[in-house]
């Protein structure tokens, strides 16, 4: 930037400023308002949450092994490689 | 008594975000959006959030901000509060950060944005069906 150019540009303060014109003996002044100009805001943030109505009851141990049993989880124990040991197997500590 | 003038809308987007800075006082949405996926119904909606932004308000309002099912209007999440307009160029902005938000099934949903019963601007938003993939056994 030139110096005329920069001579030329308003300086926009929280002061008033001055401005050369072309003609260099006049001074424009430039009114800049010390007084708020911002617009009124306001925000407000909501937070909602939403409880989760699914029923929810704990099984017992009693129906958690049925429901294995049934499931078939256990059925791996009839099966004849399971039977490897037999009583007389091994010493009694 | 003339009916008091309603506030217009200049922001209503549905985001996963909305981040408050602060330093400057600046808002930031992250993630818009006007479609959801899923696989099963009823789902669940982890975070959605609803941001607004109202001016030329004069004083109180009850309002509130409901979603409703756009084919049905059946009501899925309502809420109410009040906002104050301190003078009609006062700027009020609202988030509203929705955890858990149940969707029932696919299709067009909408979020409504009342001032005394009586709507200020809406949002449309999509809810898709996704169908799993099944993986084509190794050839």
């Amino acid at each position: 930037m030139n110096q005329i150019a920069e001579e030329k540009m308003p300086i926009f303060e929280d002061s008033p400023a001055e401005v050369k014109t072309s003609n260099e003996q006049d001074y424009v002044e430039v009114k800049t308002t010390k007084e708020k100009s911002d617009l009124d805001y306001s925000y407000f943030p909501f937070l909602f949450e939403i409880p989760q109505n699914i029923p929810y009851q704990e099984l017992t141990d009693e129906e958690v092994l049925t429901l294995a049993d049934k499931a078939g989880t256990f059925d791996f124990l009839n099966a004849p490689e399971e039977d490897i040991y037999n009583p007389s197997d091994g010493t009694p500590i | 008594m003339a009916e008091k003038p309603r506030p217009k809308a200049l922001a209503f987007i549905i985001c996963d975000t909305v981040i408050d800075d602060k330093a400057t006082n600046k808002k930031s949405l992250i993630g818009l959006f006007n479609n959801i996926s899923a696989y099963t119904f009823p789902c669940r909606y982890p975070v959605i959030n609803v941001f607004l932004s109202l001016t030329e308000g004069h004083g109180d309002y009850e309002c509130s901000l409901i979603c409703v099912k756009d084919d049905e209007s059946r009501v899925i999440v309502k809420l109410s509060g009040s906002l104050k307009f301190n003078n009609p160029l006062s700027v009020v902005e609202a988030k509203f950060e929705i955890r858990g938000m149940i969707l029932p099934e696919p299709g067009m949903y909408r979020f409504d944005f009342l001032c005394g019963n009586v709507p200020v601007v809406s949002r449309k938003f999509k809810v898709i069906k996704l169908e799993r993939k099944t993986r084509e056994p190794n050839s």
